[in-house]
């Protein structure tokens, strides 16, 4: 065909459950079936058009891409707006976010108004026509084509489509004749939902998915044929005239709008008045200086402070700098910690603008790590403030901006693989029992089989056809988007209304909004976010602040720790693994590897944080790392190039930065596609994407004089690093947080676990666990009490009866009693007499329910004023004393007298606040003789390496990570501590019952010990669940 | 005092499917909660207990097979096995789904003493195969009580009686899970300690359920009961272990539902001119079959031959997953004595002309037709009972279609020429009948319209005739 098409209608996978392509599939057809232009027009919506616009970029297309979409007023029209300029999609984005933002999360209702509203953009019409064989559609389209004419008499259209149906003649007439009637001009368009004809099962499996309902029941709403794909242009010639296909090159023509012209405009009010950005810049920092390095900074120093503020000045990030400069201040001022990590954060511009802690000094080494033009990425910094107070940093850029300047980015959730098996079986018609009973089953991590295996082995027919169309479904179906959600914290902020550059819509949340775009999106356009995050363990470091502070009289802040330079105390703690609380180094993986790892710098404990990790480990990266570091394993380079890129590293890749770079300096990556590189690491599971690389990169490595087999083993690495990848950059923010919280852990413990106590939930481990943490390390721990206790935990000093010493302990405070609200507490502690209350009467007559006084009772809180809280209940109970005229009669009715089992008191502290101080369970069952023999916790350090041991606790964790190979930690607690044991897969199956049932488990197995740790390597597991029921006759769990 | 006997039926859905041998694993669990509720000898082997999630049992045993819990098929056991001991004992009251109370007192007239009754209750009761706990009491509530514990204990001494009952946990008593903690959070947790406080100081501190359970189980309050009558129909169905998907298959399990069916009918002295047989087809109706005997029949094994043959005749949809056997009637029907002809036409309703063409020409003779949504034109019409369908299936109408439609399409021989179309269906992949045409309306030299179609290697055929 010579003519020339335009396809002005199509949607892509983000109109949900409509579209059955992705837009990069969209593009890339379109191009090869030489289309002049492809219009993605996503119903009321603009999130598929950086995909297509960067698929476009990156396979480097001639197709012209089109930005527009299509709206449903009512059931009766349906219009297409394309966008002819920047005007024109300032004022779809404007419309889109109306119809949005009147509706709830997920749909939108247009109004008239908006489409009368429409100065710039170009209509085209879908009129119904009356195949449906109603006159009332016809006189419809009657009535809207005199509206539409009325309200657009230029810039209009009737788009002809022909799907092939038992109509398409009369709707054609249809179409001329509302042509004629109204004097609108006709374009063809095809209403494309596909890429290609095969997609059709796919797109009938969505449309039975969006009716709720299966394939063979969806009947009227399924497509009859595979039309709604793309089509050769010889086919188009066939379907229709020439003049309505030459139409649409002349709508496409029109449309000069390309989305590289959006600019992201900052907020203007950032700058004083008469002072230029980096004018403004350069001067924060000189001030900054002046803070940060109060005996002046040397000729290097300076050197590099000159070179990072060049390059931010060449890539116009100034702004940037100055937006987080902003936020961060404001958190100083409010007393919110913060901390800011990512490639850009570290940096001295960053340090001097207070954004992050790091004394670069200290890790010089970081420094060639900012942002460079080569790399060709965006600077990146993220924010952590604490997880309690981040509400606050969030309302302060409403409020500064206002929500049309502000809104979150979205994120994009898309089918994975459970929710994949879900909706496919559903529409298939698969029992959702056997749906369940698939998902359940299927190792996802088990390498030995892939889940179309597995499935098999679970009881699909392999031969059956729903089984072959389940499987090719699931796979198809993966990936594709589902819905917007709202990205944890990424922010974009504008200088003008925000709707104008991008749609927004409403989240789930109230009052947030999110924008159609996610972070992806937003790289690709250049456009740039803030991330605000919130961090619990920042949270936990600021009231341990204030404690050392009221406690020791000495002010800290996170910079003042890392400036006192390496403290071999803490270090030696950290190589103990004694890090219940350290943040990041505190799972169960890390705790193994510090013995090994032995950090005793800083820059150790940013290789720590990253190196545990999915990635380093299943690129095989720690063993050769650690046999270096032991001087077993000789470091070599294959070039003086990758020298200076994995030195100090000692050879090895263990940073996701690292593996970027390689391929720059080894295989000639250009910045561009180290970039796409980057990307496609970050999601290598969608589509293989990572493969496309691997050619490159080994012939690239190769030209360049590396052997093939070095080459290859890169290439595995990356994929190993796949999208577990740590950057460098966050790792080296993270370390300080560890360092800080480590050494508060070994200066001020009391402070540093109430601090911790009082930030829950976050990090690894329970009240419960963290308490009896601090137990072991010698602190106090008082119960909670009516005339003691606060709301959160405190530090208080406490006379040690037996040693008549006065020390800090903490007493716990009411937070801990489940259900207990905190307003109960206030009202508790504002009417507590100063000498505290006297009996339960007193407690009954402040003004907090009975509900809360009972909640108190079961943790135990009353016993200083009735003994138990069996009798404390009793009396509490009693309702008769609440009638006015009772009230000064005493309890006339029996006493209640039940004295509690040391076993019922445990259950009962677990049930109240999940943490007893009183007999542990293990202490309780051997009083009673029902475990048998076995070594306590204390008491394995005496044990010879590989010596055999029986060892009893309550299982309290029990991870297996999928890096592990087949292995499962389990956490046994028993009454003097947390042993370690370590249960090989072959061990697990030959005794499942035991391994996935048992509360309290006995293992018999070999010690291994690892300087001062030790493992237990199970040998046999005994279920001795069972035996706590003898306790009691009420079969209840206590955790 | 009146004695009262609970029998409690922890596994009555379990023991109702259709299970001859233990080969397989067998759970049955709970949508809502997702947990075992009833597993079989073979499952507990494995380590499955009831109460565990469906994620731990199937890691548990591989090839784990899973019914879903329905507390309908335990009514309607519970009821057919209160029908069958109602010809042993006489007041029976059901605690749905799972219990029957017998009133023991009355009937220790009619059998020599206690023991005695039991054994006639245990002996009959054992037919069903049903695995079940039982406990005398001398009130409804305590006999339900010491029966879900499983004391299995016949006797009627008071004190022992009274006995057995303090010893046991509230836990399994009747009440709600929050009344039970709450008492356990004064330290009360045995039916001892709950007796020991005064009804008084209960009511101080506990809500009127409390106070009535105690009162009822002891007897101080009286316990209304509606008992069992049974019904003059007979219907029992059972669910099968298998799907079946050959008829073949089916006499095995049928001969169980034909000899209750001789049992009841035998018991009564009837005979019936007509059985019903319900299958219920996975994801399809149900198939519903009637079989008759001209002289009236009770004899399990002739009923099953009289099936088979019917059965033999039948297509199922899809297999089969339990089957229900109905008597509706056990009188002899009034043969219809007119003649078609002889009264004035067009005063018979629709279903009364049915069942008259039925009468006449055979039931399979007569046949209904409906539209449905799919689009394949071979699918797009499909046959049904007579008048089962009414919903007029709006979107199929619109289409231009042919009045008739061939059974096969024929290769088009003469020429035609094409006045509308293409219309292109290209869909059907999912039961793997997919097809791929374009059809078009044509008209031939001599005027007929024909609706014809090319496939996709351009081979022509007709498929239809317009009227």
């Amino acid at each position: 065909m010579s003519g020339q098409y335009a396809e002005l209608f199509c949607q892509s996978n983000f109109s949900f459950l409509q579209g059955a392509s992705h837009a990069e599939e969209l593009v890339i057809q379109a191009d090869a079936l030489n289309y002049h232009a492809l219009a993605i027009t996503d119903e009321c919506s603009v999130a598929g058009v950086v995909r297509a616009y960067t698929a476009i970029k990156q396979h480097n297309l001639a197709l012209k891409l089109i930005v527009g979409s299509l709206f449903k007023l009512n059931s009766t029209l349906q219009v297409l707006v394309l966008c002819p300029n920047r005007r024109a999609y300032a004022e779809l984005c404007r419309i889109i976010t109306n119809a949005r933002r009147r509706a709830e999360k997920g749909a939108y209702a247009l109004s008239k108004w908006d489409l009368t509203s429409i100065n710039h953009g170009l209509l085209i019409w879908l009129p119904l026509g009356s195949d449906s064989g109603s006159d009332s559609n016809s006189s419809a389209d009657h009535e809207w084509g005199i509206w539409l004419k009325k309200h657009h008499h230029q810039r209009l259209w009737i788009g002809l489509q022909n799907h092939l149906s038992a109509y398409e003649k009369q709707y054609a007439q249809h179409c001329l004749n509302l042509s004629e009637t109204f004097d609108i001009p006709i374009t063809a368009c095809g209403g494309v939902l596909m890429h290609t004809t095969s997609r059709l099962p796919l797109q009938h499996t969505l449309t039975a998915i969006r009716y709720n309902t299966t394939v063979n029941k969806a009947g009227k709403h399924l497509l009859v044929n595979a039309e709604r794909s793309l089509r050769s242009k010889d086919t188009l010639e066939k379907l229709y005239r020439s003049q309505w296909l030459a139409e649409t090159i002349k709508i496409a023509k029109r449309c000069s709008f390309q989305l590289s012209e959006l600019q992201y405009e900052y907020p203007s009010e950032l700058i004083p008045i008469g002072k230029t950005p980096m004018g403004y810049l350069r001067e924060l920092v000189v001030q900054g200086i002046k803070t940060r390095f109060p005996d002046g900074i040397d000729d290097t120093i300076a050197a590099i402070i000159d070179k990072e503020l060049a390059l931010i000045e060449a890539l116009n990030y100034p702004f940037f700098f100055l937006t987080i400069h902003d936020i961060v201040m404001f958190a100083k001022a409010q007393g919110i910690l913060y901390q800011g990590r990512g490639s850009a954060a570290n940096s001295i511009v960053c340090y001097c603008l207070e954004i992050t802690a790091v004394d670069p000094q200290k890790i010089s080494v970081l420094l060639e790590r900012f942002i460079s033009k080569e790399r060709n990425e965006p600077p990146d910094i993220d924010v952590d403030f604490e997880h309690e107070r981040r509400e606050e940093v969030i309302q302060y850029i409403y409020q500064k901006y206002g929500r049309e300047r502000a809104a979150l980015a979205a994120t994009v959730i898309s089918y994975r693989f459970k929710s994949a098996v879900r909706d496919v079986g559903k529409a298939l018609g698969i029992a959702e029992t056997q749906l369940d009973f698939f998902i359940k089953n299927i190792n996802r991590r088990d390498k030995t089989s892939d889940w179309q295996t597995q499935i098999v082995d679970l009881g699909l027919n392999p031969g059956s056809l729903i089984s072959k169309q389940f499987i090719a479904l699931v796979n198809e179906i993966i990936s594709f988007p589902r819905h917007l959600s709202q990205h944890v914290g990424g922010f974009v902020i504008s200088s003008g209304p925000l709707y104008e550059l991008v749609p927004v819509e409403n989240a789930s949340m109230a009052d947030r909004t999110v924008i159609q775009w996610d972070k992806d999106d937003l790289e690709s356009l250049g456009l740039l976010k803030v991330d605000i995050l919130a961090l619990g363990m920042l949270t936990a470091l600021k009231k341990c602040f204030s404690l050392v502070e009221k406690f020791h009289q000495q002010r800290l802040t996170i910079a003042d720790i890392t400036r006192k330079q390496d403290d071999p105390n803490v270090y030696s703690m950290l190589q103990r693994a004694d890090t219940v609380g350290v943040f990041q180094i505190e799972s169960r993986a890390q705790m193994s590897m510090l013995p090994r790892l032995k950090p005793a710098t800083y820059y150790d404990l940013v290789i720590q944080i990253a190196i545990v990790r999915p990635g380093p480990i299943q690129g095989d990266m720690v063993h050769p790392f650690l046999k270096r570091r032991d001087g077993k394993e000789a470091i070599t380079y294959p070039s003086q190039a990758v020298k200076e890129v994995l030195s100090r590293t000692l050879g090895v890749p263990i940073f996701q930065e690292q593996v970027i770079k390689l391929a720059m300096v080894a295989a000639g990556f250009s910045g561009g596609e180290a970039d796409q590189l980057r990307r496609a690491m970050a999601k290598w599971n969608k589509n293989g994407e990572l493969l496309k690389f691997k050619a490159k990169l080994i012939d690239g490595m190769q030209v360049r004089g590396y052997n093939a087999e070095f080459a290859e083993r890169i290439f595995q690495q990356i994929c190993g690093f796949g999208e577990y990848g740590f950057p460098e950059s966050h790792s080296a923010s993270f370390a300080v947080l560890a360092y800080a919280s480590a050494w508060l852990k070994y200066y001020y413990p009391t402070a540093f676990y109430t601090a911790l106590l009082n930030s829950l939930p976050m990090g690894f481990y329970s009240a419960s666990q963290l308490v009896q943490d601090a137990r072991r390390h010698g602190i106090i721990i008082l119960p909670i009490c009516i005339n003691h206790s606060q709301y959160d935990h405190i530090v208080t000093r406490h006379n040690d009866k037996e040693t008549q010493t006065d020390t800090l302990a903490i007493r716990l405070g009411m937070r801990l009693i489940k259900g207990f609200s905190s307003k109960a507490a206030k009202t508790l502690i504002r009417h507590r007499p100063p000498s505290g209350f006297s009996d339960i009467k007193q407690l009954k007559n402040v003004a907090i329910n009975n509900k809360d006084i009972e909640l108190l009772a079961s943790a135990d809180a009353l016993k200083i004023l009735s003994g138990n809280r069996y009798s404390a209940r009793w009396s509490i109970m009693n309702t008769e004393n609440k009638l006015p005229l009772f009230a000064v009669e005493t309890d006339n009715s029996k006493q209640f007298n039940y004295s509690p089992s040391e076993f019922d008191t445990l259950i009962e502290d677990y049930a109240a606040t999940s943490l007893s101080l009183n007999t542990h369970p293990i202490t309780l069952l051997e009083s009673l003789n029902l475990l048998g023999r076995f070594t306590r916790m204390k008491d394995l350090t005496d044990k010879a390496h590989q010596s055999l041991v029986s060892v009893v606790g309550v299982v309290t964790g029990k991870q297996s990570p999928g890096t592990a190979g087949g292995v499962t930690f389990f956490t046994l607690e028993d009454d003097t501590g947390n042993i370690n044991v370590v249960v090989w897969a072959g061990t697990a199956r030959a005794q499942k019952q035991a391994y996935l049932t048992a509360k309290i488990l006995k293992v018999k197995g070999i010690l291994e010990r690892e300087g001062e740790v030790i493992h237990v390597i199970a040998g046999k597991l005994i279920d001795l669940s069972a035996e706590m029921d003898k306790l009691t006759s009420a079969s209840r769990d206590f955790h | 005092m009146t004695l009262w006997l609970y029998l409690h039926f922890p596994a009555l859905q379990l023991d109702s499917l259709y299970a001859t041998h233990e080969q397989h694993a067998l759970v049955i669990v709970d949508g809502h909660k997702n947990t075992i509720v009833q597993h079989n000898q073979t499952a507990h082997k494995h380590g499955i207990k009831n109460g565990m999630g469906l994620g731990t049992a199937a890691s548990l045993c591989h090839d784990l097979q899973v019914h879903p819990y329905k507390i309908a098929i335990e009514k309607e056991k519970l009821a057919e096995t209160a029908h069958w001991l109602y010809s042993v004992t006489a007041d029976i009251s059901l605690f749905e789904p799972n219990g029957i109370l017998l009133k023991v007192s009355n009937m220790l007239s009619l059998y020599k003493n206690l023991e005695h009754y039991w054994q006639t209750l245990h002996s009959h009761l054992s037919l069903l195969a049903l695995k079940y706990n039982f406990a005398t009491g001398y009130s409804p509530l305590a006999a339900r009580l010491l029966a879900k514990v499983g004391v299995n204990q016949i006797i009627s001494n008071q004190e022992n009686l009274v006995e057995h009952l303090h010893q046991q946990s509230l836990c399994h008593t009747e009440l709600s899970v929050a009344t039970i903690e709450k008492l356990r959070r004064v330290g009360i947790t045995t039916i001892s300690a709950l007796l020991n406080i005064t009804l008084t100081d209960l009511a101080k501190r506990f809500d009127l359920e409390l106070v009535n359970y105690v009162g009822r189980l002891t007897g101080q309050l009286k316990h209304p009961l509606n008992f069992y009558r049974p019904s003059e129909a007979f219907k029992h169905r059972l669910e099968l272990l298998f799907e079946i998907d050959n008829l073949q298959w089916l006499a095995k399990p049928l001969s169980i539902l034909l000899t209750k069916l001789e049992y009841f009918l035998k018991k009564r002295n009837l005979i019936t001119h007509e059985i019903t047989l319900l299958l219920h087809q996975r994801d399809h109706g149900d198939l519903e079959l009637t079989i008759h005997s001209a002289q009236g029949e009770y004899q399990s094994q002739k009923w099953l031959t009289l099936s088979q043959l019917t059965v033999e005749s039948i297509k199922l949809l899809a297999p089969v997953q339990s089957i229900t056997l109905l008597v509706k009637h056990s009188m002899p029907l009034n043969p219809l004595v007119e003649d078609l002809f002889s009264t004035a036409k067009g005063v018979y309703s629709p279903e009364e002309l049915v069942s008259v063409l039925q009468a006449k020409l055979g039931k399979q003779a007569v046949q209904g037709m409906h539209l449905t949504e799919d689009p394949r034109p071979e699918r797009s019409t499909e046959i049904c009972l007579p008048l089962s369908h009414t919903s007029y299936c709006q979107h199929q109408a619109y289409k231009l279609r042919p009045s008739l439609l061939l059974p096969r399409p024929q290769r088009l021989t003469e020429q035609v020429a094409i006045m509308q179309g293409p219309e292109r269906l290209a869909t059907g992949w999912w039961d793997g009948n997919p097809m791929a045409r374009d059809y078009f309306i044509a008209q031939t030299p001599n005027g007929r319209w024909l609706w014809i179609y090319r496939t996709a290697e351009k081979q022509w055929f007709l498929h239809g005739i317009f009227s």
